[in-house]
């Protein structure tokens, strides 16, 4: 598989999704930690990882995450968010947790 | 102490299915026993505030339940991630429609073989053609959608071709598990233990399906253990992550645990589920490490398998505190070859019969079908 093009959609695959934030017991910060859940398992996101994943809603292409990410990364060039995307994305889609 | 992340909610022991590997145990609930359906909403809630986060409700069948839609509402409206584990039988394209309308997210359908007469062979009933219909119409539907396949003795010669087929039907997902051999399974376990030479070649036969999917299909495997050098991290630890509650709102650490002599199941018509995973003598019985005897106690290994499966150290070695023989660092290990001396080359060959009824015939005399509860 390749990575997401400029003109790609990326959103969660079937049967992926947000878990509710509001759980009581959960051992993690939910300012900070984020699960996805898919099929048989679940993954946390934070970070960088998180901020990508937030904008992967199927509406928004890859040239306007990148642009929505650099709003928040002001640091890092374009470039560097991009490369981070691609890779990041193309990961979780091998994993059918993402598609575009 | 950290809640569980999953609940196996086996809703009924009704299946209009009898393959030769059920997981379920030989001690059935009868339907009249089972949960009504307020029982399981309560259980869904309660799950989802101890931080639950899959559901998977399974059986048996769970479509022999009229009440399943409303069950899937339950737990999707907790917030659970809803998956449903069947056979396909008593699917029709309206009912899949409520459901994932009712909120099902995941949808794992069982196969059995990639031939029909394989296939309905090991199900001892007529089967395989449905669900290869209903594929087609599950692939219609926004759920996603993982193919099961069991693996064992009789089918692993045909692996190939099987994953092949299976990969028409187009999942996103597909899981090959060898048999476990636990319930029915382990009654049939001379017909359906397969050779190391098999289990060899199926490992070969999986990555490459893996590498040939990539992207396309997600493929996971369950290898067996009885020809590991280390036991499996059973149920990822006892009372560690899952909780199983049986047709009688029975709650277990496993599908297995009811072979443990000496263990009583709460019940959740009793209690919380919450008060069940944090007190219950059943749940704190082999939980964490002081329980375990050597090697387990000392070994780098214990954080890792917990020290192997209780289940089968009590179906092995009759002590469900023994270390699971499967490790070759147990001084039980021995029992495993014994277990494995009676594997020899017997494939029945069912292409061979030319109706149901010879399956049948060559069944019966070969192996055990699981049978029903009483009403």
């Amino acid at each position: 598989m390749a990575p997401p093009q400029d003109t790609s959609l990326p959103r969660l695959a079937v049967g992926c999704k947000w878990a509710p934030l509001e759980n009581p017991e959960a051992e993690f910060d939910p300012t900070i930690e984020a699960t996805v859940l898919f099929p048989e398992g679940a993954v946390r996101v934070q970070g960088t990882g998180r901020a990508i994943l937030e904008l992967c809603d199927g509406q928004r292409n890859m040239l306007e995450i990148v642009a929505e990410l650099q709003k928040q990364y002001i640091l890092v060039g374009p470039g560097r968010i991009r490369e981070e995307a691609d890779q990041f994305l193309e990961k979780l889609q091998e994993k059918r947790i993402v598609d575009y | 102490m950290p809640g569980p992340l999953a609940l196996i909610a086996e809703i009924t022991h009704r299946c209009p299915l009898h393959c030769v590997y059920c997981s379920n145990p030989l001690q059935m609930t009868a339907a009249k026993a089972e949960l009504p359906t307020e029982d399981w909403v309560r259980v869904f809630q309660q799950a989802a505030k101890l931080g639950v986060l899959h559901l998977h409700l399974t059986g048996g069948e769970p479509l022999a339940r009229p009440d399943l839609t409303q069950l899937v509402a339950a737990g999707s409206k907790a917030g659970l991630y809803t998956n449903l584990i069947t056979s396909g039988l008593g699917m029709t394209e309206t009912r899949l429609q409520e459901l994932v309308g009712a909120g099902l997210d995941h949808l794992q359908l069982s196969f059995q073989d990639a031939r029909e007469d394989g296939g309905d062979w090991i199900a001892g009933t007529k089967a395989h053609a449905r669900k290869v219909e209903l594929a087609r119409i599950i692939k219609q539907q926004r759920v996603a959608f993982t193919v099961n396949l069991v693996v064992h003795r009789q089918n692993l010669d045909r692996l190939d071709e099987t994953i092949r087929f299976l990969e028409t039907l187009q999942p996103e997902r597909m899981e090959i598990a060898h048999v476990q051999y636990y319930g029915w399974a382990l009654q049939n376990r001379a017909a359906l233990m397969p050779t190391r030479e098999q289990v060899d070649k199926a490992l070969v036969v999986v990555a490459e399906a893996q590498k040939r999917n990539a992207g396309r299909i997600r493929i996971d495997s369950v290898v067996p253990d009885y020809y590991a050098r280390y036991p499996k991290a059973c149920m990822g630890g006892w009372g560690r992550q899952l909780v199983l509650i049986d047709p009688a709102g029975r709650a277990l650490p496993c599908h297995a645990a009811g072979v443990i002599p000496g263990l009583s199941f709460d019940n959740v018509k009793d209690h919380s589920l919450e008060w069940i995973w944090k007190e219950s003598l059943a749940f704190q019985k082999f939980r964490g490490e002081n329980w375990m005897p050597e090697p387990c106690r000392s070994c780098d290994r214990r954080k890792e398998d917990f020290g192997g499966c209780r289940c089968q150290a009590m179906q092995l070695l009759g002590n469900a505190a023994a270390t699971d023989p499967v490790c070759e660092l147990s001084p039980d290990h021995h029992v495993m070859e014994s277990a494995l001396q009676g594997v020899h080359s017997t494939i029945v060959d069912p292409v061979g019969a030319v109706s149901l009824r010879e399956f049948e015939h060559a069944g019966k005399v070969f192996w055990t079908y699981r049978v029903n509860p009483r009403e």
